[in-house]
């Protein structure tokens, strides 16, 4: 055979290679059969109690079924390690009730796996449900956990499944007064915050003095927020431009320059040269950003509603400079014109 | 004469005397209203159909030198995009939302906190018998109160979330419309998928899913992540840590680390653990990241998402190597090629 052969045949053998391979990596393992209109109902959500867990399904197929197999995870996926919810405990739960294929009674049980047993026999299409008393819940509050569901021919769970499937269900935080101070969300906003705690502020305004057509005014207040809570925080701000009675200033809507002479007024929460005012924000918050068209130097703007800094889990202090800046035309109409602006902290969901 | 005229001195003495007194009280009635509050971020709890439930959520007033009156208030609340930042319905004459709490809660109408007080703010929620199930969900917002003659006054207000589950059948529908590899945009919320890495690593995968339900969804599950080989490389536990809420009606996305890390930051709240991706060293190659997450109330079917999704991570490295290694064997084949075809030549001779 020709090197000039043997070198096609190479190339031939190593593409088909690639594409089988490729198939195999990409092709998702054949499925097997899930029970349908799987749920489960639990007496009470809070962590420890001892409770009943009422598990209901239909079974997809009419495979001969001798047994059931009822394993608590803190995962769903079948091939993944099941770890136990901690706290979970089954080991003296009893099989209440039962209702469209029936006959099963326990016959295997550990703190975290059930084994329902009956004569084996045919299933039908019809919706099944297994109540079991005596469950104590898994300690931890928030803690998901998953029941991992099995069905065999055979009568001790051995064997290959037929069916499988899972269920869910989540541990929630009891209604309680707390004597500590568990998740809080700390926020405050002042003319001046002189501390990182929100004790020690001045003021609740920003004054800018004698408003000018040849000249920029500008001045600033500061935001300060924390959040030991995995939420996170969103902060909004509120308000709209300065007003004199009937009289107005016009607000930027879109981040732009500070020009002497035309009627604007807008924020922004950065450092800016132009003018010469603000700061960029300080702490070790630095998960917390602002949204970009706040953060533009010697660009200003001031949109009623907009979010103005996000943070997405659990974020120490950081402290906000808020620059404000108001020009005016010559021709504006005297007055004392003012403006509140509200900002407001919301924690993440 | 003399004393007229010396009562009338005395008199205008005590006229101007009374008015500069009066004047210095006016200018030290100084409007302070304080403007820093601590608050319960959020609050989960299940209440069943026909029962009612009391709880409490903690509010402390920070400053040290002015008292606190706030307002407080139920208001609803949607998702303002795809993260968790919330949108409060601010119109009063707003018809609730379909998921509103505000016919089912009560809460007082003011809360004063003297310098530094903290308070529980008491609530209670009941559930109508009739009351379907699913979610329902607004913030109690606390305003300060107060008026201010200042060119820029600033306000603080927080609102504490609560979300309440009312068990048993309700409509849940969850669609997955994108998983993998997603890279966020500096100083954004936003981002994109991409499934080619070059430079580095991915650090996140991201999840979005559109509620089209009643229930305000938090799914639970794991990401797996395998090589070609089908090794896997990664175990993501859990594919939703911050508890992550995909409100009715929104198209959400929840992002996961790769491999999630923690460092301690010492701040003036105390040492708080602060989450953040760290580079998951992964090596070059082909990867496969599998999605498998459940949700489902308590009491309601339990619906399940799978995906998987196929990504790259090529650095600049491997390439060059790669490069290198390609050169070299062909350069080896050729050189083969060579000596096999004088050797062909000289025994032909």
């Amino acid at each position: 055979m020709s090197f000039r052969r043997l070198h096609i045949k190479f190339v031939a053998i190593f593409a088909v290679a690639c594409l089988m391979g490729g198939i195999l990596f990409t092709a998702t393992r054949t499925e097997a059969l899930r029970f349908q209109e799987r749920s489960m109902l639990i007496g009470s959500s809070q962590a420890g109690d001892t409770t009943f867990y009422q598990i209901s399904f239909i079974y997809p197929t009419t495979n001969v079924v001798g047994s059931l197999r009822l394993e608590f995870c803190d995962n769903p996926i079948p091939t993944l390690p099941c770890n136990v919810p901690p706290g979970l405990d089954i080991t003296n739960a009893t099989l209440a009730a039962q209702s469209g294929e029936t006959g099963f009674t326990i016959t295997q049980q550990t703190s975290s796996v059930i084994v329902l047993s009956r004569s084996p026999s045919a299933t039908g299409l019809t919706a099944s449900s297994y109540r079991f008393d005596n469950m104590i819940n898994p300690s931890a509050e928030t803690q998901d956990f998953y029941v991992r569901m099995t069905d065999y021919a055979s009568t001790d769970a051995t064997g290959s499944f037929i069916d499988f499937g899972s269920v869910t269900a989540r541990m929630t935080v009891p209604i309680e007064i707390y004597a500590q101070i568990p998740p809080i969300l700390v926020f405050c906003v002042a003319g001046s915050i002189n501390d990182d705690d929100c004790q020690d502020t001045t003021g609740n305004f920003a004054d800018f003095g004698e408003l000018s057509s040849t000249q920029t005014r500008s001045t600033s207040s500061q935001i300060l927020a924390r959040t030991n809570a995995q939420y996170g925080y969103n902060i909004t701000v509120a308000g709209r431009t300065m007003t004199s009675g009937v009289h107005e200033i016009p607000g930027l809507s879109t981040p732009l320059e500070s020009f002497p002479g035309l009627g604007q007024f807008g924020m922004n929460l950065t450092a800016n040269s132009q003018p010469a005012v603000g700061a960029d924000p300080i702490g070790p918050g630095t998960s917390a950003t602002i949204h970009a068209d706040y953060t533009q130097a010697n660009k200003f703007l001031l949109r009623d509603g907009d979010t103005i800094i996000t943070s997405t889990g659990v974020t120490p202090t950081r402290k906000f400079t808020a620059s404000y800046i108001v020009n005016v035309p010559a021709s504006q109409a005297p007055g004392l014109y003012t403006t509140t602006i509200s900002y407001s902290a919301l924690a993440g969901f | 004469m003399f004393i007229a005229r010396s009562l009338h001195r005395i008199f205008a003495a005590s006229v101007l005397f009374a008015l500069v007194i009066v004047a210095a009280f006016m200018d030290s009635v100084v409007y302070a209203q304080s403007t820093g509050i601590g608050f319960t971020p959020r609050q989960d709890i299940t209440v069943r159909a026909g029962s009612s439930a009391e709880g409490a959520l903690y509010v402390t007033n920070l400053d040290k030198k002015s008292a606190a009156t706030l307002k407080v208030r139920v208001v609803d609340f949607t998702a303002a995009d795809q993260t968790g930042s919330a949108e409060l319905v601010v119109d009063t004459s707003a018809d609730p939302t379909p998921w509103s709490l505000r016919p089912f809660l009560k809460v007082p109408d003011t809360v004063v906190l003297q310098p530094g007080e903290s308070k529980q703010v008491p609530y209670t929620i009941a559930i109508p018998q009739k009351q379907g199930a699913g979610s329902y969900y607004s913030v109690v917002q606390y305003t300060a109160e107060g008026n201010s003659t200042q060119q820029v006054t600033v306000r603080a207000s927080g609102a504490s979330m609560l979300f309440v589950t009312v068990p048993g059948k309700a409509r849940e529908q969850l669609s997955l419309r994108h998983f993998g590899p997603y890279v966020t945009a500096p100083n954004t919320t936003n981002g994109s998928f991409r499934s080619l890495f070059i430079g580095k690593a991915p650090t996140t995968i991201a999840y979005v899913v559109h509620n089209n339900g009643s229930v305000a969804e938090m799914p639970a599950g794991s990401i797996e992540i395998s090589n070609i080989f089908g090794k896997q490389v990664r175990l993501i536990k859990n594919a939703n840590p911050k508890r992550n809420v995909a409100l009715i009606g929104q198209e959400r996305r929840i992002e996961v680390c790769v491999q999630e890390s923690t460092k301690q930051v010492r701040d003036s709240g105390g040492a708080l653990q602060v989450s953040y991706c760290k580079d998951p060293k992964l090596p070059p190659g082909i990867y496969k990241a599998r999605l498998s997450v459940l949700y489902g109330i308590n009491g309601s079917s339990t619906q399940e998402i799978e995906r998987t999704a196929i990504f790259w991570y090529v650095p600049i490295w491997s390439i060059v190597a790669l490069v290198i290694i390609v050169a070299f064997l062909a350069f080896g084949i050729f050189k083969l090629r060579t000596v096999y075809v004088r050797y062909r030549a000289r025994t032909k001779a």
